[in-house]
């Protein structure tokens, strides 16, 4: 558990996760600007003031409560909702739970697993793990929930305890190469729609 | 009606500045400076000792409010160094009563005095019930009995030693009446509140902390009427403005959203103060993404009011 401050305030450097980072690469690279130029703010709060947990991402009702920024100027320029598909979410539900939210621009991306991204740049893995593996498969090939198992079987087999974990983690995100995720589904579509939204 | 207040190195208040509606609700997380400022909103408050003042540093504090039809009336204390005070600014500006109703307060037997409005914590209800006139003890008893059903009548009984306590009566068994010990807290909060409308001479601002203390959600919204009412003149003696603290967001669903300030503790300025835009071309969408909720408006965070928190 980490402390989070309070809704729309700036989030920290040490708070982004993985996902926060590679995201904040490929916005960094559309809008032509220094990653560090992407900032977070502290999510709104879900019924009953409760802090937002992944689930909370399926239900589209709530997806717009946490994008519903009252104040203009204390609302996010994009917002990225970027959840499991688990099998069940689809794409278009999420596109559909976005149109027509206060916040300027927000992309929703189901992808069959956020670890295939973390995974799919062997080199940067070896390096962040400091062991050498054998190349896996196309990690977009992998079932569901394989790349999740993946990663974990290697973080265990390195030596890493959970807050170690995370660390690799955001090393993965910082420093894959982001032409070697350009094959895994949902990557290329976020890319995508960086490119519609924000037009280089 | 008080229209606003600027406050200046009051407590935690380094600079804050808050329109006022009224009827007001202020809401914001423990520690924000609810109560601070609801303190600062009366004209008798007189910091006491340099703990009155912004981190206890030598300094002007300084009161303005801003009242309609009427110049703006300032009071200020001057802390220098040796710890002295000195103070400026007139005090009979306006009547302010502060109100943290007490249970238990609200129990007691009170020796029978000419009692024409509540002390803060509520423990002289009785004399002010009793000092009412029969009509108006019959209306108070009446839009009791609407709000809280299974009682009838309330009356004021001599204990002796002339003390006197307030009874009330059953409403479908007559001859039982309720010592205050065997009533709830929130029916004798809801009596206490109805009793504000009664008060001669009524308050011209009334700030009350906590109002939702042990109420029933339906009865939240009943006592905001009757609140809303004395605000426009139509019970009570006077039009009374009202100013409310509350941690309750079932509180919210019965207010206005123009009615409500956000209070959040920051880490460089003290305190700062929100208010919805309301007036914004995308606030109705940002109130149907909330279903209409002002109160997960609230509790969403996107206005202020919300503390941080641990995450996942």
């Amino acid at each position: 558990m980490r402390s989070l401050p309070a809704p729309r305030e700036e989030l920290a450097e040490a708070h982004p996760g993985a996902a926060h980072l590679l995201v904040r690469r490929i916005v960094a690279g559309a809008a032509r600007c220094r990653p560090e130029a992407v900032r977070f703010v502290s999510p709104l709060r879900t019924s009953g003031g409760r802090i937002v947990r992944g689930s909370d991402l399926h239900v589209g009702a709530t997806l717009r409560k946490l994008l519903a920024f009252p104040a203009s100027s204390r609302r996010p320029q994009l917002g990225i909702v970027l959840v499991d598909e688990d099998g069940v979410r689809s794409r278009r539900d999420l596109r559909t739970a976005l149109e027509g939210t206060v916040v300027p621009a927000a992309l929703g991306l189901a992808t069959p697993e956020f670890e295939a991204w973390l995974v799919a740049d062997h080199a940067v893995l070896c390096a962040a793990l400091k062991i050498n593996i054998d190349p896996p498969s196309t990690p977009d090939s992998m079932r569901p929930g394989s790349a999740k198992a993946y990663l974990a079987h290697l973080l265990s087999q390195a030596g890493f305890d959970a807050s170690q974990a995370q660390t690799v983690r955001r090393e993965l995100a910082s420093n894959c190469n982001l032409d070697a995720l350009q094959r895994i589904r949902g990557f290329e579509e976020l890319v995508k729609d960086r490119a519609r939204i924000l037009p280089p | 009606m008080l229209t606003g207040v600027t406050i200046k190195n009051f407590r935690c208040l380094r600079d804050v500045t808050i329109q006022l509606e009224p009827l007001t609700i202020v809401v914001g997380p423990n520690a924000s400076g609810k109560r601070t400022l609801l303190k600062a909103l009366d004209p008798q408050t007189r910091p006491g000792s340099a703990q009155d003042f912004w981190h206890g540093q030598p300094g002007r504090c300084e009161r303005v409010f801003q009242i309609a039809d009427r110049s703006p009336i300032e009071r200020a204390a001057e802390l220098v160094k040796g710890g002295t005070i000195h103070y400026s600014g007139p005090l009979d500006t306006f009547a302010c009563q502060f109100l943290q109703l007490d249970p238990g307060s609200l129990r007691k037997s009170n020796v029978l005095t000419d009692e024409r409005r509540l002390t803060p914590d509520g423990s002289n209800l009785a004399n002010v019930v009793a000092t009412l006139s029969r009509k108006q003890q019959d209306q108070l008893a009446s839009e009791f009995s609407r709000l809280v059903p299974v009682y009838g009548d309330v009356d004021p009984r001599p204990l002796g030693n002339g003390h006197h306590r307030l009874l009330l009566q059953d409403r479908w068994q007559e001859s039982a009446w309720y010592e205050p010990s065997h009533v709830s807290d929130g029916s004798l909060i809801v009596l206490a509140l109805l009793t504000l409308a009664y008060q001669d001479p009524a308050a011209d601002l009334i700030v009350i902390e906590e109002l939702e203390r042990s109420l029933h959600p339906y009865l939240i919204g009943e006592i905001l009427s009757v609140l809303r009412k004395m605000t426009r003149g139509e019970v009570g003696k006077k039009q009374t403005q009202v100013v409310i603290a509350t941690h309750s967001a079932e509180l919210l669903e019965f207010a206005e959203p123009e009615e409500v300030r956000f209070l959040t503790r920051t880490a460089d300025c003290g305190v700062t103060v929100e208010a919805a835009p309301t007036s914004a071309p995308d606030w109705e969408q940002v109130v149907k993404d909330q279903q209409g909720s002002l109160g997960n408006l609230w509790l969403s965070g996107g206005l202020g009011g919300v503390p941080g928190g641990l995450g996942p």
